[in-house]
């Protein structure tokens, strides 16, 4: 009786599942806009205490946010503010900028069309469109960016920012399991010249927030597992 | 006389030996960007299926030899401005593009502060792009497809070129920077295009109009195989007027 009740059990127990090797950062999404400083006191770009502001369109969605989307139905848009400038190099032609802990960066969902207010870039911002017309919808993730670091160079005119950015709140945060959080996120910078900027802004942004790839996992027989503890 | 000319043959090797490698060639500068009547619009974009692959780099330290050639293909995922009326969307098509012959001068390293700092130009060969439509979808699309298909199998690049070649050009001073403060790494690329053949080049014209966006190199970005993942666009250009596409009901209303 005992042997034919323990059979079963070590039959279910024979296959056994654990974690694997990560795999590479997956796309949670991609946007493209523009740049900006606010506050902005001094001539110098970012000085320190200086503002550094992005503001754009989500382009794409990754795999946790597409069955989540329409793009056809709605108008989603990124803003990245809270910054504040702490550390400062510059030697031409190449500019370092390192921003305090705790900026902010978020996507937002807008029921334009056939509602809501279209996103505007106008000029010089902040002003009457921006950044409000590109936060107006509903905050769909957002998450804190720890160590941002923007590096800009004024011969080749591009530069690029990155930093870790964990996701911490936002409607559609309840899609993301919570060992995915801890992400980043990126961008490339592209300058004068360059016909595409409006006025007052200083860059063209292409960037993307990344978050750990689902860790996957892998099939070990129970005898594999107590040769490990031999 | 056999002897002399034999050591002058040697003399001559030698000093070929000796002249080190070949210099960076000298390229004359690239046109520069038509301006947009306002801000040029987005012509093209893309995003997370786009991939590099260089013959001659180490990604763990972000160098690209001299004379290294990559290649970049991917998948569109926004038409805009005059090509606003394709849809990047539709099910029953694929829209792909390819950047070739992107020759590697080298990079160069320096450094700012805590900011170590990579800079490439690929602007040793003709550089040239094209945007394919095809059908029906057959690109890799998702991390799995791009980690089973490496660059030079027979998915890729040939599946980002079949179809319909819609618009095809040069490639001007293309350049990637990448910057790595401690663990923080960002990058990014910047190029001039000229569009000067496809099916639509009538619709976009030959302008010269701005390629770049993000340049993403660190691991975590790219599957093996691949060298980086750049996420950007193709802005449209001004210059030569393009033709925009319209119906002839609405060019009759013109005229009534």
């Amino acid at each position: 009786m005992k042997r034919a009740a323990l059979l079963p059990l070590c039959i279910g127990a024979s296959l056994l599942v654990f974690a694997g090797t990560a795999v590479a950062d997956e796309l949670l999404f991609a946007y493209t806009g523009f740049d900006y400083q606010n506050p902005n006191f001094s001539s110098t770009y970012l000085d320190l205490g200086e503002g550094y502001n992005v503001l754009g369109f989500v382009t794409s969605a990754g795999p946790l946010l597409t069955p989540y989307v329409d793009f056809s139905t709605y108008e989603y848009t990124f803003y990245l503010r809270n910054t504040s400038v702490i550390a400062r190099f510059f030697a031409f032609p190449n500019l370092t900028v390192q921003f305090a802990n705790g900026a902010r960066a978020s996507y937002y969902r807008d029921a334009f069309p056939p509602g809501g207010t279209a996103a505007t870039y106008g000029t010089n911002p902040p002003n009457a469109t921006a950044p409000s017309t590109f936060i107006d919808g509903t905050e769909r993730i957002t998450g804190h960016v720890d160590n941002l670091v923007l590096v800009y160079n004024f011969s080749t005119n591009q530069g690029s920012y990155a930093g870790n950015m964990t996701l911490d709140g936002g409607a559609d945060l309840i899609y993301i399991p919570s060992s995915q959080y801890a992400g980043w996120t990126l961008g490339g910078l592209l300058g004068q010249p360059n016909p595409s900027i409006p006025a007052g802004y200083d860059h063209q942004v292409d960037g993307q927030c990344n978050i750990p790839s689902a860790t996957p996992t892998v099939s070990r027989t129970w005898g594999a597992i107590k040769a490990l503890y031999r | 006389m056999k002897r002399i000319l034999g050591v002058a043959a040697v003399l001559v090797v030698l000093g070929a030996v000796m002249a080190g490698p070949v210099a960076a060639i000298a390229l004359p500068p690239c046109p520069p960007l038509d301006p947009c009547n306002g801000t040029c619009p987005i012509l093209a974009q893309f995003d997370a299926n786009c991939y590099a692959y260089e013959t001659m780099y180490t990604p763990a330290t972000f160098m690209s030899t001299a004379g290294s050639q990559m290649t970049i293909v991917g998948l569109i995922t926004q038409f805009g401005g005059p090509l606003s009326f394709l849809n990047a969307n539709d099910p029953t098509k694929e829209y792909t593009f390819i950047l070739s012959a992107l020759v590697s001068a080298g990079t160069v390293v320096g450094a700012n502060g805590p900011t170590q700092l990579f800079d490439t130009d690929y602007n040793q060969g003709n550089a040239t792009f094209a945007i394919y439509e095809g059908s029906p979808r057959n690109a890799p699309s998702t991390p799995a497809a791009w980690a089973a298909n490496p660059f030079g199998g027979v998915v890729v690049p040939a599946n980002f070129t079949d179809g319909t070649l819609i618009l095809s050009g040069m490639i001007c001073g293309f350049h990637t920077s990448i910057a790595k403060t401690g663990t923080i790494v960002s990058g990014s690329f910047r190029a001039n295009y000229q569009a000067s053949g496809g099916t639509l080049l009538g619709t976009v014209g030959t302008g010269v109009g701005l390629l770049g966006g993000n340049w993403c190199a660190t691991s975590g970005c790219q599957p093996a195989n691949y060298t980086a993942q750049p996420n950007g666009k193709f802005d449209a250009s001004g210059g030569v007027t393009a033709v925009p596409r319209t119906t002839w009901g609405r060019v009759k209303q013109i005229y009534r």
